[in-house]
């Protein structure tokens, strides 16, 4: 995972699948107030554990946005509205 | 094709182990869309598992993969869930797995996550079976002592059960027998592949040699689609076996029926089930495990 931060956005590249690794990894990194611009280019897939985090975060009002999202998460973020 | 992943219950260990079973699935001929959606799959399961399968300490657990060579697809997923807690049978039941065997000390005694006395004897398992290729109707040989339990089993995995004739004609002279011995875990498998007149004279003698140099328990595998395995039933019932159950698609993508043979004896007060078809072959296996010991 390689990340930076740029004012209140962290920027976060994740080299492999979205899964409960990195979310743990992601919670670690994560500040309060954090903007969270996560690029899943590199992974072919997200699972539930990753869409439980994202839905959270939704959920607590905490902004992010996703880059390069794969199909299967694009069906899903359309049915859970993020 | 076949592979069986020992793995640790850690974190870190999930994604390697997705990426074998991505590279599995894409040795076996799938696609790479196919590829990535079993490794979704995989990454499921292991997740729950190694969430809350054993929240407190580090755990060992098998994940078994199983593809056709022929048709180079897999056609099912088994389990072998510890009895110790029902935990892991219930992620397995989450998924769709359906218990078809109860195979009593599996494994050695050992510490187990959240129990903090002894567990006092060795490890049962329930194996927890899915098929990934539908199967709609099984014709096969059902013994008589098992027909209505086997029936039950395959009924429960949603599979027709037709119960074939068996022409009496004369046993081969000989019988047909593979032994798998698991020394480090003190249990041994003994295939009947073809029932001869000297089946319970070699079988005696195997179970005897094994049992006297360690093994704690033999389990033995009839085939179902053998007319024999009707007869050979009771003559491992003569021996001392009792039902486990039943093993689908274990040996050359065929049903086997699986008695067992075990020393010393088992509390089953410690052996906890979740499924109700579990419960109903802990209860067979009880039993006759009484039966044996009444006739001693």
């Amino acid at each position: 995972m390689r990340w930076h931060r740029s004012g209140r956005e962290l920027w976060v590249e994740l080299l492999g699948d979205f899964n409960y690794e990195r979310v743990l990894k992601l919670r670690e990194i994560m500040k309060e107030n954090d903007t969270l611009i996560l690029n899943l280019q590199n992974s072919s897939f997200v699972d539930t554990e990753a869409v439980d985090f994202l839905y959270n975060l939704k959920l607590r009002g905490r902004e992010f946005r996703l880059l390069n999202i794969p199909d299967l998460l694009i069906k899903v973020s359309k049915f859970l509205d993020f | 094709m076949k592979a069986q992943l020992i793995l640790e219950s850690r974190v870190p260990l999930i994604e390697p182990a997705v990426e074998f079973v991505k590279s599995f699935g894409l040795k076996a001929g799938l696609t790479k869309e196919e590829a990535v959606e079993l490794a979704l799959c995989a990454d499921e399961l292991l997740t729950d598992v190694v969430r809350f399968a054993f929240p407190e300490e580090v755990g060992k657990f098998v994940l078994t993969l199983e593809a056709t060579p022929s048709q180079v697809e897999l056609i099912g997923f088994f389990g072998e869930a510890i009895t110790v807690h029902t935990i892991s049978q219930r992620v397995n039941a989450k998924f769709g797995f359906k218990s078809t065997a109860l195979m009593l000390g599996t494994f050695p005694e050992a510490r187990i996550v959240g129990i903090r006395e002894d567990y006092g004897q060795r490890i049962s398992v329930v194996i927890d079976f899915l098929h990934l290729i539908k199967k709609e109707k099984a014709e096969v040989y059902l013994p008589k002592e098992y027909l209505k339990i086997l029936k039950e089993i395959y009924q429960n995995m949603g599979i027709e059960v037709v119960n074939k004739r068996e022409k009496r004609t004369e046993l081969p002279k000989t019988s047909k027998v593979e032994l798998s011995v698991n020394f480090p875990m003190g249990t041994a498998v003994i295939v009947v592949e073809r029932s001869g007149q000297d089946l319970k004279e070699r079988v005696d003698r195997k179970v005897k040699k094994l049992f006297s140099s360690g093994v704690e328990v033999v389990y033995a595998d009839l085939p179902l689609d053998r007319a024999e395995t009707k007869r050979a039933v009771k003559v491992l019932r003569e021996l001392g076996f009792v039902f486990s159950g039943l093993v689908p698609l274990f040996h050359r993508e065929r049903d086997y029926l699986r008695l067992q043979k075990i020393k010393g004896n088992y509390d089953f007060k410690k052996i906890e089930l979740y499924s109700e078809m579990a419960k109903k072959i802990a209860k067979r296996v009880k039993r006759e495990l009484n039966e044996v010991a009444q006739e001693r």
